[in-house]
């Protein structure tokens, strides 16, 4: 028998306490919860353990009461503070603003500033916090449009005086958030700081209040305009990092302090404890009288990323064309190479391949190529296939990152539709921070540990 | 004696790898390789609310420091990477102690994470899942006691140091996560020699698998005791068995005195005479006390109402209801305890000084005289914690009027226990969601069933019939960790009293040398067991062979019998044989470059026959030609 007849049989539903007595003449009394199997009766015991039964076990079952529903529980009131500054907190979803239903399991999201101030009441001390929600999403399901709705937000926000934006995002992703946010933002004049957790909120270790309080200290101490990232700087809770938001990538898929500035510096360490900041940089975005915020939204669907990888055909380039892709950048192996000599037999499948590329460009897609080593540069002169690439019309990405570059070539395809020529000058123009003209010797540029 | 109830519960440590990573399970003591810091923060519950333990912890705002090493220390212990799925073999293990023990398998495990907040666990939680329910184990001849829970767990950290000027807690990562087996008895105990005769028979019954730790500190037993009209009392942290009478003796001795407390107290004194209390500060009393203890010190007091003698009633050996008062003060008011009248004069304080004080709080001098008439407590502190002391107190004395308070205790040395915090809710258990349910087929139940580890006394059985063992060798090895490996040698056709002899003395004289035979893998034990039956070594010589195998686990047996059959030489007299050989040979190097190397290598070994390895002269050979160079 299925758990939906079952519970129909015996006139049950979830949230229930029953007695349960097995054909093994177990006893087991609880509250039944959802349970993820149909063929299993699952129960949160009285010691608080979960335990399953598959339903054919089931002897006997009693109900002893309906049992309580779990509402949602309830929130603190807060006073506003005149004297104090205003932070707004803008919510897309993602494990930073999750908390556990405990009679469930399920993970469900808080939005609302009261929500988010009974689970962070450190924020209330330093500033009035007002709180929109724009989303509930896994990062991984953004789109071009959600960034637009951010960028809105933002200006909506920004124009009432807020001192700074926190956005709680999910972690995948955050780092084309913050490039497109970046890229939107023309002039502006508060910090906009993305921030995500690692660990979701509802556990003791969860990394989520460090980091928003890390960005909220940031953003009322310092002279910083612009988009940036505030994550944990180490695996300790001792410093958060302020990362350039067109210069920095998720690198680890667990860890806190898997986001990391790549051919760039952290602009300013965070100190949770002395709530000290410390600027590893000088040249970064101040704010200024002169500046006004323009937002410049528009950005170009038919852009995409193809990663080079051995053995690949030209077909995989030729899709591109037919489907009429307006910009591709492509994450080319070491300094910017892709398949496509014919030094022997075995290499005959490679044939095409730069053919397909000359192609595409002639097409008029815009074709970038960045580096799949994810730190360095590109220099396309130094083997004569890069010069080749260059010759069918492939544009050196500099030293920036796949995902920034993308975000920058959909960006700069809606910004100038009609002049691939513009789009292209501007490509290898540094217009965010997301090119660097040199880079710092960094010892251990990747070390971890 | 009054009527007891009491339950069990065994924490076990299982040898096997770590629980929800691929660490293995050991501790080691030296320097730390590395350390994180982290804070923890309080949860809201269920209910939304803080929980009041969790919130006095965050406000502590202690950092928990992490101390451990790479090779039994990973991601997952630092919390940095998700939990991995559970141990198969621990799993297996627990599947034998509940078909063992007749408790019935959970046909789904649910991995569940306990909120704790001490910083023992990296996560905030521990994680734990309850495998099967019910079960009887048998402890003496006359009686069974009842199972009511099996369960799988992670152990947490261990406590290292702690830094109280700086708010820092050290923890070594090591013990975070070796597998615990947690067994509950039902309240089935009613004295305290069964207590202790259950707790054997569970040692037991754990120990069979052969996968039970041994050594201090790899066995936990907590306790659940109450007595009729008393209340349930949970007593943590007894890493001796012969302790656990005594505790369960004086705990129910302190149960009856607290029922005997609550009569008197309900005849002669209302709850509302304690609801507050007047605090007044009396440090100029103690402004030239002759005691390092109380002068120039804050010192507030407060009259308690018709105490007199009961806070000196004594409940355990050496601890009075005043005791019970200061382990409130102490956990709710971070004092290091309190004094009160029924203990002076004392630790300094003269009979004047006591009575100018009864004055200054009021209580009249026929009352410090009379039986039963008021009391006074004093406390070392500021002015807040002072009456946040004097508010626990108040607490405390309320809950005399009902009897036995419920709560977790620590057990002490002596077999007393003291306050440590309010019984743990079931709200504080929330799902794992990082780790899928599991379930368990009932063909690999009846497949375990089959091949269950046997009792002692079966095993004694088996070993002294059927392998041929003497007696005294079968009786040891019937509680050895190495028994089942024995049995399968033994079935294997190996001379069951020379494996024997192996394991239980050989191994033991090895790691007396200094050996750590814990590294020692089967294959390799059986590999000189099988060298043994080959005649290929003797019994003088397999110790040896096992001492050469401990610093060489991946060469082959051939060549280590090689390096035995000859009496080695130091690196440093090769070296100079090698030496010797390259310089008369340096035309030949210089003509044919390391293409030399191969003739030399050969004339090398001529000369160096059995002496030592190819690998070393190789090596030693080509650093002495790069010398040349």
């Amino acid at each position: 028998m299925r758990l939906q007849e079952f519970f129909q049989k015996f006139a049950l539903s979830e949230g229930n306490q029953v007695s349960v007595l097995t054909k093994k003449q177990q006893i087991l009394e609880g509250t039944l919860i959802p349970s993820n199997d149909e063929g299993i009766l699952a129960l949160k015991l009285k010691n608080g353990y979960n335990a399953g039964i598959k339903v054919e076990e089931v002897s006997e079952i009693k109900k002893i009461s309906e049992g309580k529903t779990v509402g949602k529980p309830p929130v603190k009131e807060i006073q506003k503070d005149s004297k104090k500054p205003t932070i707004a907190i803008l919510h897309t979803g993602g494990t930073i603003a999750s908390r556990v239903d405990y009679a469930t399991g399920a993970v469900y999201a808080s939005f609302n500033e009261k929500d988010l101030l009974t689970m962070f009441p450190e924020l209330s001390q330093k500033a009035n916090i007002v709180s929109e929600h724009l989303s509930n999403m896994w990062s991984d399901d953004m789109r071009f449009a959600h960034y637009a709705k951010m960028a809105k937000a933002i200006e909506k926000h920004a124009s009432s005086g807020v001192a700074g934006i926190i956005i709680g995002h999910g972690t995948d992703t955050l780092g084309y958030s913050a490039a497109a946010l970046a890229f939107m933002l023309e002039g502006l004049n508060i910090p906009v700081l993305l921030v995500g957790a690692q660990r979701s909120s509802d556990r003791g270790s969860s990394d989520a209040a460090m980091n928003l309080e890390c960005a909220a200290e940031f953003i009322l101490n310092s002279d910083f305009a612009g988009v940036a990232v505030c994550m944990h700087d180490s695996s300790s809770d001792s410093k958060c990092a302020i990362l350039p938001a067109c210069k920095m990538r998720k690198l680890h898929s667990s860890r806190r302090d898997a986001f990391k500035a790549v051919n760039d510096t952290p602009i300013a360490l965070v100190d949770y404890n002395s709530k000290k900041i410390d600027f590893l940089k000088e040249n970064f975005e101040r704010k200024s009288s002169k500046k006004k915020l323009v937002v410049k939204e528009k950005m170009e669907d038919k852009v995409a990323i193809l990663k080079v990888h051995t053995n690949m055909s030209p077909e995989q380039v030729r899709f591109f064309e037919k489907q009429e892709y307006k910009g591709l950048v492509i994450e080319g192996t070491g300094l910017g190479q892709m398949p496509g000599f014919i030094p022997d037999d075995s290499a005959m499948g490679n044939k095409g391949i730069i053919e397909a590329v000359e192609s595409l460009t002639k097409s008029g897609c815009v074709v970038v190529m960045t580096t799949q080593c994810i730190f360095g540069r590109v220099q396309m002169h130094v083997y004569d296939k890069g010069v080749k690439l260059i010759k069918v019309g492939v544009i050196p990405g500099e030293d920036m990152l796949a995902e920034t570059a993308f975000v920058k070539l959909a960006w700069l395809l809606g910004q100038y539709p009609k002049s691939p020529e513009k789009v292209k000058e501007l490509m290898v123009k540094n217009l965010r921070g997301e090119i660097t003209e040199r880079t710092n010797f960094d010892e251990d540029f990747a070390k971890e540990l | 004696m009054p009527k007891l109830k009491c339950g069990i519960e065994v924490h076990q440590q299982l040898d096997t790898g770590k629980l929800f990573c691929r660490c293995p399970s050991f501790l080691r003591d030296d320097k730390p390789e590395f350390t994180v810091e982290r804070k923890l923060r309080a949860v809201a519950s269920e209910m939304g609310e803080f929980d009041a333990a969790a919130l006095e912890a965050m406000q502590k705002n202690y950092t928990f420091v992490y101390e451990g090493h790479h090779e039994n220390a990973c991601l997952t212990d630092i919390d940095e990477s998700p939990p991995m799925p559970v141990d198969k073999e621990a799993l297996r293990i627990v599947l034998e102690v509940a078909l063992l023990a007749k408790s019935t398998v959970l046909d789904k495990v649910f991995v569940m994470r306990k909120a704790v907040v001490d910083g023992s666990n990296t996560s905030g939680f521990q994680r734990t899942a309850l495998v099967s329910t019910g079960g009887s184990l048998k402890i003496n001849e006359k009686k069974s006691v009842g199972i009511q829970t099996i369960a799988l767990e992670e152990d947490a950290c261990r406590p290292s140091k702690k830094d109280e000027e700086n708010k820092r807690i050290y923890y070594r990562l090591d013990r975070l996560g070796i597998p615990l087996i947690e067994l509950a008895t039902a309240p089935d105990i009613e004295t305290p020699e069964e207590a202790k005769e259950t707790a054997l028979a569970i040692g037991k019954l754990l120990r069979i698998t052969c996968k039970a730790m041994r050594g201090l500190g790899t066995i936990r037993q907590d306790l659940n005791i109450s007595i009729e009209g008393g209340a349930r009392i949970e007593i943590k942290g007894c890493q001796d068995l012969e302790m656990l009478e005594e505790l369960v003796r004086r705990e129910m001795q302190r149960q009856e005195k607290l029922l005997e407390l609550k009569k008197i107290l309900s005849s002669k004194a209302k709850p509302e005479d304690f609801g507050k209390f007047e605090i007044l500060e009396l440090s100029e009393f103690f402004k030239n006390s002759e005691n390092k203890l109380v002068k120039g010190k804050k010192i507030f007091g407060a009259r308690i109402p018709k105490m007199k003698g009961l806070l000196g009633i004594e409940l355990q050996p050496g601890r009075r209801f005043g005791s019970e008062l200061s382990d409130q003060v102490k956990a709710k008011a971070g004092l290091k305890g309190l004094l009160h009248s029924d203990e002076l004069p004392n630790y300094g304080i003269t009979e004047a000084e006591k009575s100018r004080i009864a004055g200054k709080l009021d209580i009249p001098l026929d009352d410090i005289l009379l039986p039963y008439g008021d009391a006074f407590i004093l406390v070392i502190a500021e002015k807040e914690a002072a009456e946040k002391a004097f508010k626990a107190i108040s607490a405390r004395i309320l809950q005399a009027f009902k009897g036995v308070p419920e709560e977790t205790r620590n057990a002490l040395e002596n077999g007393n226990t003291e306050y440590s915090r309010p019984l743990p809710g079931a709200a504080r258990m929330y799902p794992e969601t990082d780790i899928a349910s599991f379930e368990t087929s009932e063909k690999e139940l009846s497949e375990l069933e089959k091949e269950l580890p046997l009792w002692p006394q079966e095993r004694v059985r088996l070993y002294t019939e059927k392998f041929g063992v003497s007696r005294q060798l079968a009786e040891k090895m019937s509680l050895d960790n190495y028994a089942i490996f024995f049995e399968s040698l033994a079935k294997k056709g190996f001379d069951a009293t020379q494996a024997a002899v192996l394991l239980l003395e050989g191994l033991t004289q090895l790691s007396r040398e200094g050996i750590n035979v814990e590294k020692f893998t089967e294959q390799q034990i059986e590999e000189s067991l099988q060298l043994l039956k080959d005649k290929k070594l003797t019994k003088e010589t397999v110790l040896e062979f096992l001492k050469l195998r401990s610093k060489n686990q991946f060469k082959l047996a051939a060549e280590l019998l090689k390096e035995l059959g000859t009496t080695s030489v130091s690196e440093k007299e090769v070296q100079k044989t090698i030496a010797a050989i390259v310089a008369k040979s340096s035309a030949l190097i210089k003509e044919k470059g390391d293409r030399a190397i191969s003739a030399l290598m050969g004339e090398a070994m001529k000369e160096l026959k059995g002496k030592t390895d190819g690998a070393t002269i190789s090596r030693i050979l080509k650093e002495e030609i790069a010398k040349l160079k």
